[in-house]
C-alpha cells in the first residue's frame, strides 16, 4: 500500500517538471565544482627494517678494517617515497648503543657506542648522517614535487667517545648486543 | 526524546564508519620510516708475549722469547741462592668481565731431576710473582715446600686494556731446606703461566 502510494508520487513530479521548464523563454545555470588535493607525504616501509651487521670486531677487539672502510656494510631499499608538494626529506641517525648499558662507566680505551655513515640516495639531493650523540638530522629540500625509491646505506663504522661525541678509532669494543636507528621521513614545507 | 535503542545503535554504526572513513584516506603532512641496526662485539680477551719492562732487573740474562734465566742463581761464596728481580710486560685486553689467573707449575723453582736432596740441601728455591693488572696487585707466592702447581685467580669486574705486569723477585738465600741452606747442583725452573678469560 505504502508502495503504491510513492510510486504515484513518483510519477506526479516526473510530469510535472517540463511545464515548469516551459514558463520561461530562457534559462541558464552555472555550476561550480571545487576540489582540493592536501598537500601531502608517504614513504613506504623498507625491505628490511633490521639490518644486522653481526660480530663488529677483529682480533683486536677495534672494529675491522671492512666495516671501517667505506665498502657497504648494510643496506636497504624504499620502494616507494612521494610527495605531492615541495619537501623536506630529513635523516637522522642515532649511534649504535651497546645495550644493555653496563653499570661502570666507559673503560679507559674502550666504546661502547658506534658511529656510521648513513648514506641515502634517491630523492632530489643524496643526504648523509654521521650519529653523534645529541646532534640534530640532516635535511634537504625538493622545491617541487618529487616521487622515488629510496637507498640507504651504511658504512665507516667508527668507536665513538664516552660522551658520544668524537671519534676514537683506537678504542676496543666492549663485549655485547649493539643497537642504533636510522629514521627516514619526508614533509611537505 | 529518548533515542530508541535501534537508533542509539545506529549512531554508533555512524560513528565507526566515519572514523574508518579517516583512517582510510588521510593527509600525511609527514611521513617516516625507520630502520635499526643491529651489532655485536664478542667476548674477546688477548694477551701477549712476556718482555722485559722497564724497572728493576737484577741477576738475569738478556731475555730471550719466553724464557728469563738467572744468571747465576747459587752465590759462589755461599752455595745459597742469590737474590734476583725481573718485570715482565704483556700487552693484555678484555672487553668485559673477566678472570685472570696466574700459576705456577711447581710452586717454585725446583731442580731437575728425581734425586732426593741430602739433609742441609735446598734443591728448590721460592719465589714471589706479582701480578700488577687493572690497577690491582695479585701477588702469587711460590714457597717451594712441595712441588705442585699453585695459582691465584682474581675477577675483573670491568673491561680492561693495557700492560698487564709480572714482578719476579727471588731472595737472597732462599731455599726450601731453610734461609741460606746451600742449593744441589744442577738445573732450576718453574712455568708461570698466565691466564686471561673473559667471564
Amino acid at each position: 500500500m505504502n508502495r503504491n502510494l510513492l510510486i504515484a508520487l513518483t510519477a506526479s513530479a516526473a510530469l510535472a517538471a517540463p511545464f515548469a521548464a516551459q514558463a520561461q523563454s530562457s534559462a541558464g545555470s552555472t555550476v561550480v565544482i571545487n576540489g582540493n588535493v592536501d598537500k601531502a607525504c608517504v614513504i613506504g616501509q623498507p625491505t628490511t627494517v633490521t639490518l644486522a651487521i653481526g660480530n663488529m670486531t677483529g682480533s683486536d677487539g677495534k672494529i675491522t678494517p671492512a666495516l671501517a672502510s667505506a665498502n657497504e656494510a648494510v643496506s636497504t631499499d624504499i620502494a616507494s617515497a612521494w610527495c605531492n608538494a615541495p619537501s623536506t626529506l630529513s635523516l637522522d641517525g642515532a649511534p649504535m648503543a651497546l645495550s644493555p648499558v653496563p653499570a661502570y662507566s666507559t673503560p679507559s680505551g674502550f666504546a661502547r657506542l658506534v658511529t656510521y655513515d648513513a648514506n641515502l640516495t634517491g630523492w632530489s639531493d643524496p643526504l648523509l648522517d654521521r650519529p653523534l650523540i645529541g646532534d640534530a638530522a640532516k635535511t634537504v629540500a625538493a622545491a617541487n614535487a618529487h616521487a622515488s625509491p629510496l637507498e640507504l646505506v651504511i658504512s665507516r663504522l667508527a668507536a665513538l667517545d664516552a660522551a658520544g661525541t668524537t671519534e676514537n678509532a683506537a678504542a676496543v669494543l666492549e663485549a655485547g648486543a649493539y643497537s642504533g636507528s636510522v629514521v627516514v621521513s619526508v614533509s611537505v614545507q | 526524546m529518548t533515542a530508541s535503542p535501534a537508533l542509539v545503535h545506529g549512531w554508533k554504526v555512524a560513528a565507526l564508519v566515519v572514523s574508518m572513513a579517516c583512517i582510510a584516506a588521510p593527509a600525511w603532512a609527514q611521513d617516516q620510516a625507520t630502520v635499526t641496526l643491529t651489532g655485536e662485539a664478542d667476548q674477546m680477551c688477548t694477551v701477549g708475549q712476556p718482555t722485559q719492562s722497564i724497572g728493576a732487573l737484577t741477576n738475569f740474562d738478556t731475555p730471550s722469547g719466553s724464557v728469563f734465566g738467572i744468571t747465576r742463581l747459587a752465590d759462589p761464596e755461599t752455595l745459597s741462592t742469590q737474590a734476583a728481580t725481573i718485570t715482565l710486560s704483556m700487552d693484555a685486553m678484555c672487553n668485559t668481565i673477566h678472570r685472570v689467573v696466574i700459576a705456577s707449575d711447581n710452586n717454585g723453582l725446583w731442580r731437575q731431576g728425581v734425586t732426593t736432596a741430602p739433609s742441609g740441601f735446598g734443591s728448590a728455591v721460592p719465589y714471589t710473582a706479582n701480578l700488577v693488572w687493572a690497577d690491582q696487585q695479585y701477588p702469587l707466592t711460590a714457597e717451594a715446600a712441595s712441588r705442585r702447581t699453585v695459582e691465584e685467580e682474581m675477577l675483573i669486574g670491568h673491561p680492561n686494556t693495557g700492560e698487564m705486569l709480572i714482578e719476579f723477585e727471588i731472595n737472597t738465600g732462599a731455599t726450601n731446606a731453610g734461609l741460606g741452606a746451600p742449593l744441589l747442583a744442577g738445573e732450576y725452573s718453574d712455568v708461570l703461566r698466565v691466564t686471561v678469560e673473559s667471564q
